[in-house]
């Protein structure tokens, strides 16, 4: 008989241990198994094996299980019942009730989608013409229609134009990754931004006499843009165009563009020494020809809409300007200002008033406008979809600045460093010092503590005790700084273990000194 | 299909039901403890909780020595027994026939089984406490056992218990609780074949392990 391989002569003794082979399969394996020693040694061997397996000794039986399933069983019934208003055989008659019911008013909604459409819209329309015709009734003058370039450079640094000669009250237009683009108008902030003029910018960045004519042309058109996107109508309105908030970023953009990169740098530089809230992030690539500079910048904003204000409400509008007759306007009211300021006055107060005393919703819902206010400013939260979009120019990457948190605990002298952490568009920028970091870091150092192998250590300490963010690009800058200052690690570690072993607390200062070569 | 009456374990319980052949005249009459599984079944579809009682008594050794062999931990019996019969009460309303009780009841009870399985593996894990199941090498040495100082039954659930799921579990279903290859194959919901090849293979192992006393005995 042929030799079967070990693998299937193991799995029909297996069967056949099993009762699972038919008569004439047993027949083959049986004369097999007579005739080959070590299958019959196999097959003994299972037969035992299947014998020991099948020894186990059964449970005492449990004769409380039925009384204790029962009760589980009814316990959770009634927690289900509890649950319906309605008996749980009604269940299924219930659902099916509640799919006709459904059917049915989808049906009907159906049946009337046009009147309900038309209803709607007419409501909408409705609205929105009370205001275009009742509201914006009455004259409406541009509220910067006097502004200098030197202003314009002024709000593409701080975002902030005075609405008045005597700047009781301002508009400021602010941007973060965390608030979205906003528009304040109100009472101006505490710390007022160091006045900038164009030949400041121009001492700093040098620019060619072709690139002076770009800035000088880009300033121009921002100040048209400026002078058409507020307006203060005679009916207590104020009109503001809601792009203006990406306005002031377009043109830090678009000069960063024109401009060389040893330039770039220099205007980071005349940026950074006015701590304006922007920052030039990349210095890299060409200048971007004058053409589509102009071309980027005029297509990037045009209001079609604008955020109206009265005393009680806010909504977006449509407003058809006539720049010409605007300015005619402006001009014959020339002596009026101080009327404007009372129009602008008088909407925010009002809407204080209304913010306090009433609770109001914009008017048309889903704009993905948010308005706040206050007695002092009202803040409008602008989507940040309108307006230019500063990704046009890839090389030159301008972005709100990180604000800087200084150094608390040793203000003066030692080395120090900057850590940035960036968090999508927006960031923080940490000043530490070498030996506040280490000082403080000494302090914190949990007695028994010795586990500082590396730099990672000072940096989980620095996340624990300083609360700074954990971020693979912070840790390397810190590896990078603690390198470039040359803390060696073997020694602040020695430092550190016999330091855990010095019970005073007067004895940690001078020996947390020595820990680092300077 | 005919309509008979039907009465309860409670004679004043009369309702009728709707029915087809497995529900005989001759089953309306007899103890419940004496129907088949199928006509306790069609009771209990029709409201009567006692037939599921009739059920739950006549399977619930069967399902929790099934457990016990699968785990050899007799705290975890009643609790896993307990849920397997909580869900069958909830599906055996929706129950088509389409295979025998007690091979449905297995399969839920293996089910329960693997899930608490796949978390004390976790739980292993996590612990560190996990022995590599991957080679037979480490599988003997997990396997050898010190004959001399064990009773029988400690030795067989320590055998047991040392298989790999996937192994112990047809070998209980067929050693311990006499199911065909067919019905194994339904409980576990896989082929006969694999069947076949895990029960050879579980064997192998056994058998390697047993070998001490298989020859004393």
């Amino acid at each position: 008989m042929k030799r079967l391989p070990k693998r299937n002569l193991s799995k029909l003794l297996t069967q056949y241990v099993d009762g699972e082979l038919s008569v004439d399969q047993e027949r083959e394996l049986m004369e097999y198994v007579r005739a080959d020693e070590e299958a019959a040694k196999d097959l003994a061997e299972l037969r035992a094996v299947k014998g020991i397996v099948a020894k186990q000794e059964p449970l005492p039986p449990d004769r409380g299980f039925w009384a204790r399933l029962s009760t589980e069983l009814d316990r959770r019934e009634g927690q289900q019942e509890n649950l319906l208003p309605f008996p749980r055989r009604l269940v299924p008659v219930f659902a099916g009730l509640g799919v006709v019911a459904i059917a049915v008013i989808g049906f009907l909604v159906f049946q009337n989608r046009i009147p309900l459409t038309d209803y709607f819209s007419e409501q909408s329309q409705r609205v929105q013409k009370a205001y275009e015709e009742n509201v914006l009734r009455g004259s409406l003058l541009p509220v910067f229609d006097r502004i200098d370039k030197n202003q314009v450079l002024q709000f593409a640094l701080f975002g902030t134009l005075p609405m008045d000669a005597s700047a009781q009250s301002t508009l400021r237009v602010d941007e973060s990754a965390e608030k979205g683009y906003r528009i304040d108008v109100g009472k101006p902030t505490s710390g007022s931004e160091p006045p900038v003029t164009v030949s400041e910018l121009v001492r700093e960045v040098d620019p060619s006499a072709t690139q002076l004519q770009v800035i000088d042309s880009l300033l121009d058109f921002g100040r048209k843009k400026i002078e058409t996107s507020v307006f203060v109508g005679s009916d207590q309105v104020v009109a503001i165009d809601p792009n203006l908030p990406r306005l002031n970023r377009a043109i830090l953009s678009s000069i960063a563009a024109c401009l060389e990169p040893p330039q770039r740098v220099r205007f980071e530089r005349f940026l950074q020494a006015r701590n304006a809230p922007y920052m030039l992030a990349s210095f890299e690539g060409q200048p971007e020809k004058p053409e589509r500079i102009y071309d980027v910048f005029k297509r990037s904003h045009h209001p079609d809409r604008f955020l109206v204000m009265t005393p009680d409400t806010l909504v977006l509008a449509e407003v058809e300007l006539n720049l010409d007759s605007l300015r005619e306007a402006a001009f014959r009211l020339a002596g009026e200002r101080s009327g404007i300021q009372l129009q602008v006055n008088a909407v925010l107060q009002g809407f204080a008033q209304r913010r306090l005393t009433h609770s109001w919703r914009f008017v048309q819902q889903n704009s993905g406008f948010d308005i706040q206010a206050d007695s002092d400013v009202v803040s409008i939260r602008v989507p940040s979809r309108v307006g230019f979009d500063h990704t046009e120019f890839k090389e030159v990457v301008v972005r709100p600045r990180f604000p800087r948190i200084p150094s608390t605990l040793s203000p003066k002298g030692g080395p120090s460093f900057n850590i940035r952490y960036s968090h999508g568009d927006s960031g923080t920028l940490f000043e530490m010092q070498i030996d506040s970091l280490m000082m403080r870091f000494f302090r914190n150092v949990p007695r028994g503590m010795t586990g500082f192998e590396d730099v990672d250590s000072i940096i989980e300490m620095g996340e624990l005790r300083f609360g700074l963010p954990s971020d693979e690009e912070m840790h390397d800058q810190w590896r990078q700084v603690l390198r470039q200052h040359k803390v060696d690690f073997d020694t602040l570690r020695e430092q550190i273990r016999k330091w855990m072993v010095v019970p005073s607390e007067k004895e940690r200062v001078p020996k947390k000194r020595t820990a680092i070569k300077k | 299909m005919k309509t008979l009456p039907v009465y309860m374990s409670d004679p004043e319980d009369k309702v009728t039901a709707t029915t087809d052949a497995r529900f005989t005249a001759r089953s309306a009459t007899e103890p419940l403890h004496q129907k088949s599984d199928e006509v306790l079944i069609t009771l209990f579809q029709n409201g009567d909780r006692n037939a599921f009682r009739a059920l739950v008594e006549r399977y619930q050794e069967r399902v929790r020595n099934l457990v016990f062999s699968i785990f050899q931990d007799g705290d975890l019996v009643n609790d896993m027994a307990q849920d397997v019969f909580i869900k069958a009460y909830e599906g055996l309303r929706n129950f088509r026939f389409q295979s025998s009780f007690y091979t449905w009841l297995y399969r839920i009870t293996v089910n329960r089984c693997r899930d608490e399985l796949r978390k004390r593996k976790v739980r292993k894990l996590l612990s560190l406490q996990s022995l590599l199941e991957s080679s037979d090498k480490e599988l003997i040495e997990r396997l050898s056992v010190e004959p001399r100082d064990k009773e029988m039954q400690e030795i067989i659930s320590k055998t047991l218990q040392a298989l790999p799921d996937k192994y112990r579990i047809p070998v209980i279903l067929k050693d311990i609780n006499g199911l065909s290859y067919e019905e194994i194959a339904e409980t576990m919901q896989c082929e006969i074949g694999t069947v076949k090849s895990r029960l050879s293979r579980a064997r192998s192992m056994l058998r390697k392990t047993l070998r001490p006393f298989i020859e004393e005995m």
